[in-house]
């Protein structure tokens, strides 16, 4: 009788508690990704992708390099068509692959896709970066579960339960607050997916080759295989694709020891794949400090100068027809 | 599997409904489930140290049953000896070796001798500083004659491995735990819901102070060089609130969730910081272990009834000990050697036994001296904790040191002011209802027992939301590493 007395008061207890739960979910997951500069302004191109609104005939994909390098805007103005800027910053083509996934899903299929090839595409990141910008879209969904639940930030049952996966999130908890409450306070971080970086050169590169000299980009053999499957899906679906490896400061260039291997293996795939390579390594604008605001990253005014050359070799090459 | 993860809380419903549902009250069906929940809960630390727990168990089982049957006080004590060399053995292997090796390395380098330390890459077995101890107290009281050997194999694995105590304790004697164990329980509706809100309350205590004060302190102690004067201050006041809202939130969710069983435990807590002198502070800190040093140590030494000196001997001995039980460090033995020392006087004024009832027992509010009391002994125990989370000796002197350099103001340069003035409120108001839930076995024991259900649920719901908004990444306990 006790327990029977028991079971009922616990499930009357817990019965608000799972409702609450429920609500509140869905009240984060609404708020939050409105917030622009949360997560590395990422929530936007994740709520773009989910929500089908990408829906342009030029894709650019890539890591950081694509997202504060390719300028959408300027593709689109001077090729009179439409185009949004994919780049998630901090990962390797793995990641690149979920965002392409979920374009094919919930968008169209774009005419060209632009994919921004480095030294760190094939590289597997040993942490799950930025952790907070998969929140608001996680939940029960398959392909992002696959990508993100082998770093051991979220577990099962954040993909699976309502709420779970926010226990701990409490500045994603505030930003959705402030959200409801401040609506206005929200800065347009990123136009079609693309943030120009509106700085100067900085000290992050002449510290790393103060500390470590030199650095050798290990490629990951499972990207690799999957960069191959989804090269060869694209032949398979039609979709045109070119390589393009955008400019490098060239002092950043030489830090990497092994950058030239990387190119090559690029070379190879782009021949196998009959995909054109438009390589902008030895352009002059990775030889203009200026242009950059570390070794790694063009700032706005070199993006934008490195996007209208990146035309013109669309425009001269016929890309689009 | 921690027991503030979610992994946790549905291992636990799982074992429960196993527990009162397939059982049938049957005793061994019980306690069968409870020690395979037990070990399975061990195996998720890591299933390899699950042979060492088993063979600890059955060292103890056998070893127990041979003291008593062995005829002559000879053959008692040679078995007694070989348990406790063999248990203290995989202890000092495991947890001390490379302090040993490291120890003697760098004592003959001050003759001028290099040798080089062949130390190990050794993982502590989890919870072995407890299970150990459980194992000790149970073949020296069946020395001593106080308890029988058990014969009954799971009954007796049962009583050193349910999962409640395994990894962080109590550490319970057997003349407390085996009773309950041979007695089939039946479940009482009373003390499991006391258990839900005692594991509601030890949460609390982990989740929204130890690890919200478990944030500022670890910026300060990382990089103390950063941070001058008053930010050291407040790092070590909010380490020792951290400390004892981890582990005695902890305890409380361990004590919780025995009773979910229909099993009590030993009481590890009893409100320290309410304390008036170190005597009264250490008869209510890790009240198992400082009871457990008391009467297979201190005692046996003769305990306070000999002459001075030797009086003086064994408070050192035993704060030293217990230090060096935390951790294979010299900080945690400079860590009891202050305790020792503070304790000091009044073992020889013989005013330790002062203070025995709860402070302002029968008052709202305590009065100046009594105030006065509790502050200068929160002071001195929060001034040793310094010690006991530093690195090193030169580190934690250095910290010191910086307490009294630069400005007070610097506190603010931590974290952010609203949230520096945030924690501060959250621990005055969990000091408050500390303060008013004394007299009970933790906090909240009482509160609102007779207001309407709603009100008092409505309470129970206000815990989990702040639960559930200021859950921090800082998840593990501090003495399971111990």
């Amino acid at each position: 009788m006790t327990m029977k007395k028991f079971l009922v008061y616990l499930t009357w207890f817990l019965v608000p508690l799972i409702i609450i739960a429920y609500v509140a979910d869905v009240f984060i997951s609404r708020y939050l990704p409105k917030q622009n500069d949360y997560a590395v302004g990422e929530f936007p191109v994740w709520s773009d992708l989910f929500g089908g609104r990408v829906n342009s005939d030029i894709v650019i994909y890539g890591n950081s390099r694509a997202w504060v390098q390719f300028d959408p805007n300027i593709i689109s103005d001077s090729l009179t068509t439409t185009a949004y800027n994919l780049g998630i910053d901090g990962y390797g083509f793995d990641m690149q692959y979920l965002r392409h996934s979920i374009l094919l899903q919930y968008n169209k299929k774009p005419k060209l896709i632009i994919q921004s090839v480095d030294v760190f595409t094939l590289e597997k990141r040993t942490d799950l970066y930025n952790d907070d910008q998969f929140l608001p879209y996680m939940l029960f969904n398959k392909e992002i579960k696959n990508v993100t639940q082998n770093y051991e930030i979220y577990n099962h049952w954040d993909y699976e339960i309502p709420l779970v996966r926010y226990y701990g999130k409490n500045t994603a908890i505030k930003a959705a607050l402030r959200m409801l409450l401040f609506p206005s306070n929200n800065p347009v971080m990123r136009m079609n997916g693309y943030q120009g970086q509106d700085k100067e050169w900085n000290n992050d590169f002449d510290e790393a080759k103060r500390k470590i000299g030199s650095y050798k980009v290990k490629t990951d053999s499972a990207l690799k295989r999957l960069f191959e499957k989804y090269l060869k899906e694209c032949q398979r679906d039609h979709l045109n694709m070119i390589f393009v490896y955008a400019p490098v400061y060239i002092e950043g260039q030489k830090f990497i020891s092994n950058g030239g291997e990387i190119i090559d293996q690029y070379k190879s795939y782009s021949k196998k794949y009959k995909i054109p390579f438009y390589d902008f390594s030895n352009d002059s604008i990775s030889f203009q400090k200026n242009l950059f605001y570390n070794a790694m990253h063009l700032n706005k005014k070199g993006s934008v100068l490195f996007t209208n050359q990146l035309v013109k070799t669309l425009k001269d090459n016929h890309s689009l027809d | 599997m921690l027991f503030n993860t979610l992994n946790f809380a549905i291992f636990l419903l799982i074992v429960f409904f196993l527990y009162w549902f397939l059982t049938g009250k049957k005793l061994l069906v019980q306690n069968l489930i409870l020690l395979v929940s037990s070990y399975s809960f061990y195996a998720c630390w890591d299933w390899r140290f699950l042979f060492l727990l088993v063979f600890s168990t059955a060292l103890d089982y056998f070893t127990g049953i041979k003291i008593q049957q062995s005829p002559s006080k000879k053959i008692k004590l040679a078995w007694l000896w070989t348990s406790i060399l063999i248990n203290v053995g995989f202890l000092g292997v495991f947890k001390y070796y490379n302090f040993f090796v490291k120890s003697f390395a760098g004592a003959i380098a001050l003759f001028g001798l290099n040798v080089n330390p062949g130390t190990l890459q050794i993982i502590l077995p989890v919870g072995i500083s407890f299970y150990t101890f459980h194992g000790l107290s149970y073949i020296i009281d069946i020395y001593k004659g106080e308890i029988k050997a058990e014969t009954n194999f799971v009954d007796y694995s049962v009583f050193v491995c349910f999962f409640p105590l395994l990894v962080a304790g109590p550490i319970e004697r057997a003349t407390h735990l085996l009773p309950q164990i041979k007695k089939p329980r039946v479940f009482d509706y009373g003390k499991a819901v006391d258990g839900l809100r005692q594991i509601l309350w030890g949460l609390f205590k982990k989740v929204v102070i130890a690890d919200q004060c478990a944030n500022y302190v670890n910026i300060v102690f990382n990089s103390p060089s950063a941070y001058p004067g008053g930010a050291h201050l407040i790092g070590a006041v909010f380490f020792a609130c951290q400390i004892y809202c981890d582990f005695s939130g902890y305890s409380d969710i361990a004590l919780g969730t025995a009773k979910l069983f229909g099993i009590d435990l030993l009481r590890n807590f009893a409100y320290p910081f309410f304390s008036r002198s170190i005597a009264e502070f250490w008869r209510r800190w890790h009240i198992s272990l400082s009871s457990w040093f008391k009467d297979y140590l201190y005692i046996p030494l003769g305990g306070s009834k000999v002459g001075t000196w030797k009086k003086i001997r064994n408070v050192f001995i035993i704060f030293l000990v217990s230090g060096f039980w935390h951790g294979a460090n010299w900080t945690f033995i400079v860590w009891g050697a202050l305790n020792a020392l503070y304790i000091m006087p009044s073992i020889l004024l013989k005013t330790h036994r002062d203070n025995i009832n709860i402070v302002a027992e029968e008052k709202a509010l305590p009065s100046v001296n009594e105030l006065g009391s509790m502050l200068g002994t929160f002071g001195l125990t929060a001034f040793a904790f310094i010690f006991f989370r530093s690195p090193g000796i030169g580190f934690a002197i250095q910290y010191i040191s910086n307490i009294f350099s630069g400005s007070w103001h610097s506190a603010l340069s931590v974290i952010k002011p609203t949230s520096l003035a945030g924690l501060f409120l959250a621990l005055i108001l969990f000091f408050v209802i500390e303060w008013f839930g004394r007299k009970h076995q933790y906090a909240i024991a009482e509160i609102g027992v007779e207001w309407p259900k709603i009100l008092r649920w409505g309470f129970y719901y206000c815990i989990i939301t702040t639960i559930f908004v200021f859950a921090g990444s800082n998840q593990n306990f501090i003495y399971f590493q111990f």
